[in-house]
């Protein structure tokens, strides 16, 4: 009779802990205490870009994806071209609005790999209190299907993450991810160029440059 | 006849309860605001790039078990709604919120004495020099609809003038969280609009300081 019954609290437990699995990092403010400091030396880094792509998301078996995959090629080699300048660009931005507030600020000139490998190295040799790591997760398209239907228009998508840690303590000082789906304004299979495509995609590029500054520059 | 007067309301509101989308309502702010400032404020609010999410729909909740004609009738019959009926199935941080925010911001400062007098102000050519402008420009304010949720961001840029000094200005950035079982979107709206007002009460307690200390 006992045994149902921690059985049960078992599974529920377990339960509330793959919970805690799912949930994403949340994003985190900069305190106050950051900008106090002005003996600080910051070094930030950035890592290498994805490949631009058409992400599908929805219900899809293998075949589907090989099929929609296929579908998508066009736009796919369309993708490939992406100017991501502005990526390089960021770490700049970042530098000179921390200079205009007199904190000591360093870009390293690599690009660092996604994997947490790459992290730890980087966390353990860097010369600074602090690092600054921006990262784009995503860019491109991204299309809902069902099995092979898609479900509406392709939308703009980019996912950039910015994060202050101490590399002493591992300490998160900062962190904010940007999520930006926009919709095409007007037709959007105008390949090979899909003009207005491009213009969503400048137009989540830029937003998205824009609200990572913006977050970590917050009251300033 | 009076049975029927009743129903015919009752029936009524049911009606009307389905066209709009609930608006949302005045903010409240319960923190203690320590300043004062003898002087009147005008806030100007400025209205700028506004993007909206989507709202779930019928076929992307329910169609992923109707089987591939299923999904097929469904997205056509949904595709027609969604283009005979834009605004159903879009949600913003629009003008209206912005307004409430404004009114709200106002009341707040009036009923805590920050100010003489605290007015919302569309006429900028009326100030005095002696006046101050507290300009609150809404650079972007996004929704962005993702796993049938949807978060609120918005991008605030306030600028405080007064006296021909060097105007104080400062950028806010607010993300809504809000908490709870499947939040509605009117709890996101609220959510951020909270934070955004305890940024804007804190800036404006900074530019007091501020002024305070250059006076000295």
């Amino acid at each position: 009779m006992k045994l149902p019954i921690i059985r049960l609290v078992l599974i529920v437990l377990s339960m509330g802990l793959f919970i805690g699995c799912a949930q994403q990092p949340r994003n985190v403010q900069l305190s106050e205490n950051f900008w106090q400091n002005k003996n600080q030396k910051i070094a930030i880094a950035s890592f290498k870009a994805p490949k631009p792509q058409v992400r599908t998301v929805g219900a899809q078996g293998l075949l589907d994806l090989a099929v929609n995959t296929t579908m998508n090629s066009g736009m796919n080699t369309f993708l490939k071209r992406t100017d991501l300048t502005w990526y390089k660009e960021i770490n700049s931005s970042f530098a000179n609005r921390l200079k205009e507030h007199t904190i000591k600020t360093s870009v390293l000139p690599q690009e660092f790999e996604h994997d947490k490998k790459s992290r730890e190295l980087l966390l353990s040799q860097v010369e600074a209190d602090k690092v600054l790591t921006l990262e784009l997760r995503a860019i491109g398209a991204r299309r809902e299907y069902y099995s092979i239907i898609p479900k509406g228009a392709p939308e703009a998508f980019c996912v950039l993450v910015g994060e202050l840690i101490d590399p002493k303590d591992k300490k998160v000082w900062w962190h904010h991810e940007v999520v930006i789906v926009q919709p095409v304004q007007g037709a959007w299979d105008q390949g090979p160029n899909y003009p207005n495509f491009t213009n969503a995609l400048n137009v989540a590029v830029n937003e998205a440059k824009q609200e990572i500054l913006d977050s970590f520059f917050s009251g300033k | 006849m009076k049975k029927i007067q009743i129903f015919l309301l009752i029936f009524g509101f049911g009606l009307m309860m389905g066209c709009g989308k609930p608006v949302m309502p005045p903010l409240k702010y319960d923190e203690p605001i320590d300043f004062e400032v003898k002087k009147n404020a005008y806030l100007n609010w400025e209205f700028g790039k506004q993007y909206s999410g989507k709202v779930q729909s019928y076929d992307n909740c329910h169609n992923n078990s109707a089987g591939l004609i299923g999904v097929l009738l469904v997205s056509a019959i949904s595709s027609i709604d969604h283009a005979n009926n834009p605004s159903r199935y879009t949600v913003s941080y629009g003008k209206a919120e912005q307004a409430i925010f404004m009114t709200s911001l106002r009341d707040i400062l009036r009923k805590n004495h920050v100010f003489k007098q605290v007015e919302l102000i569309t006429d900028l050519a009326s100030l005095t020099k002696k006046d101050v402008l507290v300009n609150v420009f809404f650079k972007t304010a996004r929704v962005t609809s993702l796993g049938g949720g949807q978060t609120i961001t918005l991008s605030v840029e306030m600028i405080v003038t007064t006296n021909g000094k060097a105007p104080f200005k400062r950028t806010y950035l607010v993300k809504s969280d809000a908490q709870g079982f499947s939040p509605s979107f009117q709890d996101q709206q609220i959510d951020v609009s909270n934070r955004l007002l305890g940024k804007i009460i804190a800036g404006l307690q900074e530019w007091h300081n501020t002024i305070n200390l250059r006076s000295k």
